[in-house]
């Protein structure tokens, strides 16, 4: 007979998952490539729960053919490149020499040791006026490249006006030495708030507190979205903390690339539903942390324009309508990218897509592109941007604003999708700055407290010529109109002659994007 | 626009040293501008050294038109 008072008293609930355990077993057999034959089925699979961040276990070292070679002597220290990436692959640090010294004498190995120093440079923001200020406050700043996680995309070097940043072919040598330089880097100290400015929105990506999207993701080399959800969740979490974060993500590329097991990027709670519900299943979150006292916490919605122009509407209308303190960034690819590239009701006219295939009859989308954010702010008190990525001052100002506003807030962001758009893998920010530059893809901020007129809510700040028709760059002369636009993205090529004449169709598709820019200046009393 | 670094260059001219990074068979070049830079490079070269920078990543480096090895390099 049992001893009631052992054998038949309640026991502990066993924890949801031993973190170690499923790092080392789980990850472990996937990174091996063994898991299918290794793995039995277990209550860890069978919940389908990730631990946060396990995707920085992931190793892509083996992808791409080159990564990026670092020059510190033309670095500035612009941080574009450590904003613009994707995969959280190239980071930064600001360190005081002494402490440099400090953490590089721990080092054993001297070339490793030589690598880290060599990585550091002076730069008139973090070195001169420091030292203007106060003689031995000076900062060094690094750039370090985390070669497991780049996918040799090579948007950094893009954004490197400065010539600081190459791609270089990889060898057997020098991915070793990425590695132990990576790893390195990661002993260093936190960047020391001495050298945070707080209203420097660059400053942010500095500190370890922005880092809530690890990479290790499996999106595509360059792609737009994994720029703008890193860049949300960076200024999120640098203002509220990761502790007050969390994420509702709709079914799409973004629940694809984040969320295959068992490779999570995410440091923060996140869930997935279906491609439709995503903005409902928010409410049911929102009201039950609500009752429990969590109304400061920060959720955020996450879905394509398939998932809230199309599938997904009607339960974004519904949210809006709800006023809950909710905020949604829109990852506007204008095509449903993660089933293979269909027709969304974002896709511009003319646009060659696999449900508007270009073709004898029929040229290319035929329907105009609905604009989500203009809706959205039809909706009451709902506070809207649109933005890009390129326009990274304006991306975190709408991000902080949505975090601060006290009800609905919608980000439509423009993120370029290489293989659905027909562009290189290193133009994610290029396309998206012509995008807005040509009319395309405007950006705007609508704020409800920002008057009771419409023309005081609207925000047209950021668009170049915001008065004109279209933009004229002043040193060329050259006007930048939906044309010019579709001349660069594969998705219109079809619509040229071997003259590079372009087609009715997309005359008709440049003059939607004329009347749309004129909307807008219309709302916002710039005509 | 890959942007491929195929080797860092230095030059001694009769107004001192230069160096460019040559990129995309010569397709691309990229001006280095810091001129204590450079020659603090050149005093690691004249040494046997790889200039530091160089020492993650190991690109080729020509010196006056000649392949530069440095003295622990094959």
């Amino acid at each position: 007979m049992s001893d009631a008072n052992t054998t038949d008293a309640p026991k502990p609930s066993p924890a949801l998952l031993d973190i170690d355990e499923f790092n080392r077993r789980i990850v472990g057999a996937y990174n091996r490539g063994v898991a299918e034959k290794e793995l039995e089925a277990d209550t860890a699979t069978a919940l389908s729960v990730v631990p946060a961040g396990t995707a920085v276990l992931r190793d892509f070292s083996y992808i791409a053919p080159e990564l990026p070679i670092y020059d510190p002597s033309n670095c500035i220290a612009c941080m574009e490149c450590v904003i613009e990436c994707p995969d959280t692959a190239i980071l930064a640090k600001v360190v005081h020499p002494d402490t440099l010294d400090e953490e590089t004498a721990k080092i054993s190995d001297p070339d490793v040791r030589e690598a880290v120093r060599s990585r550091f440079t002076k730069t008139k923001k973090y070195w001169d006026a420091y030292e203007r200020k106060e003689e031995g406050s000076g900062g060094l700043f690094g750039i370090f490249i985390d070669p497991t996680k780049c996918k040799g995309c090579a948007e950094c070097v893009d954004q490197c006006d400065d010539f600081a940043l190459s791609m270089l072919q990889k060898t057997d040598k020098n991915i070793p030495q990425y590695r132990q330089t990576w790893n390195a880097y990661e002993n260093l100290p936190d960047t020391s708030p001495d050298y945070i400015n707080e209203r420097l929105l660059t400053d942010m990506m500095l500190t370890e507190r922005t880092l809530l999207y690890a990479g290790g993701a499996g999106s595509c080399a360059g792609c737009g979205e994994g720029s703008a959800i890193r860049m949300m969740l960076a200024a999120t979490g640098f203002k509220h903390g990761a502790e007050q974060v969390g994420i509702v993500a709709a079914t799409g590329c973004n629940t694809v690339y984040a969320a295959t097991y068992p490779y999570n990027p995410y440091r923060i709670p996140w869930t997935n539903s279906l491609f439709e519900n995503a903005p409902a299943d928010a409410m049911g979150i929102r009201a039950r942390w609500n009752q429990m006292g969590w109304q400061d916490k920060k959720l955020w919605v996450l879905g394509g324009d398939g998932a809230m122009n199309d599938i997904g509407f009607q339960s974004l209308s519904r949210m809006m309508l709800s006023g809950m303190d909710i905020n949604v960034l829109v990852l506007d690819t204008q095509v449903y990218s993660n089933t293979g590239g269909q027709a969304s009701t974002a896709s511009y006219t003319g646009q060659n897509t696999k449900m508007s295939f270009h073709g004898t009859a029929i040229k290319g989308k035929t329907e105009k592109r609905k604009e989500l954010a203009q809706i959205c702010m039809m909706h009451p008190d709902v506070y809207v941007a649109q933005t890009t990525c390129a326009d990274f001052n304006h991306f975190y100002k709408a991000v902080m604003a949505a975090n601060e506003y006290p009800g609905p807030a919608i980000i439509n962001v423009y993120t370029t999708c290489q293989p659905e758009h027909g562009v290189a893998d290193d133009m994610a920010s290029a396309q998206a700055r012509l995008a807005k530059e040509s009319r395309a893809f405007p950006i705007f901020i609508h704020d409800p407290q920002a008057g009771d007129l419409l023309k005081e809510r609207i925000d047209l700040r950021g668009n170049p010529s915001a008065r004109a028709d279209w933009y004229t760059v002043p040193k060329t002369g050259e006007v930048i109109d939906f044309i010019t636009f579709a001349r660069s993205e594969g998705r219109f090529a079809k619509h040229f002659d071997a003259d590079g004449n372009p087609s009715d169709e997309l005359l008709a598709a440049k003059e939607d994007r004329l009347r749309n820019w004129r909307m807008l200046q219309e709302l916002a009393g710039n005509i | 626009m890959p942007k491929i670094l195929d080797y860092v260059e230095y030059t001694k001219t009769d107004d001192g040293w230069t160096s460019q990074k040559i990129h995309d068979d010569g397709d691309f070049v990229m001006e280095r501008r810091e001129q204590d830079a450079i020659d603090a490079d050149v005093r690691e070269i004249e040494t046997g050294a790889r200039p530091s920078w160089t020492r993650l990543g190991l690109p080729r480096i020509i010196v006056n038109g000649d392949t530069f090895r440095a003295r622990d390099e094959d």
